[in-house]
C-alpha cells in the first residue's frame, strides 16, 4: 500500500443547495479512495463551515467536526487534480479525455471525464460504468439559478444518482 | 516598516507568515487566533494591513472585515483574505465584505510578498500629517485634564498619538491613566541632554504620554526654545500631539499655539469660569479661527442651558460636554474612561469631538 504522507486537504461538498467546505485528513487513504469506497456510507471532516450555494458570504453554520452522508452528496469539488483522482485514475488521464456537460440538483458542470475508451458513449456510460460516483477534472460548476455564480476545481466527484443530463459537450475548435 | 496583523485559527499558518515576515520583511507583526480575539487587537491598536483567515469559529473572517470597514479606527488599513477557500464566488465575497484583495491558500510566498507590498502602498493613510491640539482651561476645576486623556486615548486609536502634561502645579495626566509618573519632563528641566523619548512614559492603549512632575516648583519652568523643543520631541513619529496647557497663557507656550492645528478651550457656566474665557478668548484672538470652545461636564449642576451661555459670552459653544458619574468612578480606579466604558456619554461626546477635529 502506498504510504502517503498525513495531511489536510480543503474540499467543497455540495448537496441540496448547501456547500460545505470542509477539511479531510489524508492518511492511508486519499479524498477519492474514500468517497468511491461502496462498503462506506459516511466521510468525516473536520472545520466545515455551511453556507447556501449562492451566498458564500453567509456562513450559516460552522462544525468543528461532522460527519456527511455520502448517499446525500451531489457532488465534491478539490482545487488540486490529485485530491480528487483515484490511483487508477491518475494513469488513464494521459489516454483520452472527454468534454463533457451534465446537470446535478442546482447546478450544471462542465469539465474533461478521463476515460479508457476512444468515443464517448453518455448511455454506455451511465449503465455500465461501475462506482456510485464519477470523477471528472479541470471542472466548473455554474448555479442554475445565478449564473455569475460558479465553482472551479482541479476535479469534481460527482454522484451518478444525482446526474439529470449528461453529454458530451462541443469545444469551440469542434 | 508597517504593523501587520494576523488572523488565523490555524497556528501552523501564524507560524509560517510570521516566519515569512520577520525573513523577508521588516515588518512588525502581531497575530490572533481567531475573530474576535483579532477584532479587539485591531481596534485596540490598529494596524496597517491585516491578513484575515475567513473560515474560523467564533467570528468568521467576512464577519471581521465588515467590522474593521465599518469602524472608523480601522476603516481604511489595508486588509488581505487569505482562505482555503479559493473558488471565484469567494473571491468576490471577499471584496464585498470590504478586503483589498483575496488570496487562496496555499499561497505562494512570493505571490503573498507582492500582494502586501501592493496593498501596503495604496492603504490610504490615516488622518493628516501631524496635529497638534492644546486643551486649555485658565480655570481649574473645568475638566481639561479629562478632556485631553480621554481625547488622547480616542485619538490613539486612529493614529500614533502623544500627551504633554505641562500642568506646572503636578499634574494629573499620569494620574488620570494610571500612570506613575516616575519620567517626567522635570527630569530635561535639570539635564537639557535627556532625550525627550527616554522621558515618555506608555500608556495600555498605546498613548505616548510626557508626564509632569509629581513634586511642583522644584525643577523650574521652560523657556520658549525648551518647549519648540519638546513639542518637536513629541511629534516625532506622532499623528496627534495634545498638549494639557498650563493655566497660564504666556510667551513660553506661543510655539504649542503657533502649531496648533485646533485649539481646545473649555469653559464653565459659571461667572468666573465665564470671565476667564472671555479673557482667554482675548488672549488668543489671532487664532479666533482655530478654537473650538468645549462646554464643560465636569459639574453635575447647570447654572444656565447653552444658548443662554452663548449669549451670555457671545461665543459659539462647538462641542457641549455632558456630566457623567462614570468619570470619578474611573478616574478612582486609574482607568481612563474611554477605555473602561466606552459607551459612557462623555465618551460619546468626546467621540464626536474626535470626529469633529478630523474633519477638514
Amino acid at each position: 500500500m502506498q504510504n502517503l504522507k498525513s495531511r489536510q486537504i480543503v474540499a467543497d461538498f455540495f448537496a441540496q443547495g448547501y456547500r460545505v467546505s470542509g477539511a479531510f485528513q489524508v492518511t492511508n487513504r486519499l479524498l477519492s479512495d474514500v468517497i468511491y469506497d461502496a462498503n462506506t456510507s459516511y466521510l468525516d471532516v473536520a472545520d466545515a463551515y455551511l453556507s447556501p450555494i449562492t451566498d458564500p458570504a453567509a456562513i450559516s453554520a460552522y462544525y468543528r467536526t461532522t460527519t456527511l452522508d455520502k448517499t446525500n452528496l451531489d457532488f465534491v469539488l478539490t482545487l488540486d487534480r490529485n485530491d480528487g483522482l483515484r490511483r487508477d485514475q491518475r494513469y488513464k488521464l494521459g489516454t483520452n479525455a472527454f468534454n463533457v456537460c451534465l446537470t446535478v440538483p442546482f447546478f450544471e458542470i462542465q469539465g474533461r471525464l478521463p476515460s479508457g475508451n476512444r468515443t464517448f458513449n453518455a448511455r454506455a456510460f451511465m449503465t455500465q460504468e461501475a462506482g456510485t460516483f464519477i470523477t471528472l477534472v479541470d471542472v466548473t460548476a455554474r448555479c442554475t439559478f445565478d449564473p455569475e455564480v460558479t465553482y472551479q476545481g482541479g476535479a469534481a466527484l460527482i454522484a451518478r444518482r444525482a446526474i439529470s443530463f449528461i453529454g458530451e459537450s462541443q469545444t469551440d475548435e469542434e | 516598516m508597517a504593523r501587520v496583523l494576523i488572523i488565523d485559527d490555524s497556528p501552523d499558518v501564524i507560524q509560517l507568515l510570521a516566519t515569512f515576515f520577520q525573513r523577508r520583511t521588516d515588518h512588525q507583526v502581531v497575530s490572533a487566533k481567531n475573530g474576535k480575539a483579532g477584532l479587539a487587537l485591531a481596534m485596540g491598536n490598529p494596524p496597517d494591513l491585516a491578513l484575515v483567515d475567513v473560515m474560523m469559529p467564533v467570528m468568521d473572517g467576512y464577519e471581521v472585515v465588515r467590522k474593521l470597514r465599518a469602524d472608523p479606527a480601522t476603516s481604511e488599513m489595508g486588509i488581505i483574505i487569505l482562505t482555503a477557500r479559493g473558488q471565484p464566488v469567494d473571491q468576490a465575497a471577499a471584496l464585498k465584505a470590504g478586503a483589498d484583495l483575496h488570496l487562496p491558500k496555499p499561497v505562494n510566498l512570493d505571490v503573498l510578498a507582492d500582494a502586501i507590498e501592493s496593498v501596503l502602498a495604496k492603504a490610504r493613510p490615516v488622518g493628516p500629517k501631524r496635529m497638534v491640539i492644546p486643551v486649555i482651561s485658565l480655570r481649574g476645576g473645568t475638566g481639561a485634564t479629562t478632556v485631553a486623556t480621554n481625547l488622547a486615548t480616542l485619538l490613539q486609536q486612529v493614529a500614533p498619538t502623544t500627551l504633554w502634561d505641562l500642568s506646572p502645579a503636578s499634574g494629573h495626566v499620569a494620574l488620570s491613566l494610571g500612570l506613575q509618573p516616575k519620567s517626567h519632563w522635570g527630569s530635561y528641566l535639570r539635564d537639557r541632554d535627556q532625550r525627550i523619548a527616554d522621558l515618555t512614559m506608555t500608556a495600555s492603549s498605546g498613548l505616548r504620554v510626557l508626564c509632569a512632575p509629581p513634586m511642583p516648583g522644584v525643577y523650574g519652568w521652560f523657556t520658549k526654545d525648551q518647549v519648540a523643543r519638546v513639542l518637536q520631541a513629541m511629534s516625532e513619529d506622532a499623528t496627534f500631539v495634545l498638549v494639557d496647557m498650563p493655566p497660564t497663557l504666556d510667551a513660553t507656550v506661543a510655539p504649542i499655539l503657533q502649531a496648533a492645528a485646533k485649539i481646545l478651550l473649555i469653559t464653565g457656566d459659571d461667572p468666573p469660569a465665564i470671565q476667564t474665557t472671555l479673557a482667554s478668548m482675548q488672549v488668543l484672538r489671532s487664532a479666533s479661527d482655530r478654537i473650538l470652545l468645549v462646554r464643560s461636564g465636569a459639574r453635575p449642576d447647570r447654572l444656565m442651558d447653552t444658548p443662554s451661555l452663548e449669549q451670555s459670552m457671545r461665543l459659539r459653544v462647538h462641542i457641549d460636554l455632558p456630566h457623567d458619574p462614570n468619570q470619578p468612578l474611573a478616574l478612582n480606579r486609574g482607568a481612563v474612561l474611554a477605555r473602561a466604558k466606552p459607551e459612557s456619554p462623555l465618551v460619546v461626546a468626546l467621540k464626536r469631538t474626535a470626529q469633529l477635529l478630523l474633519t477638514p
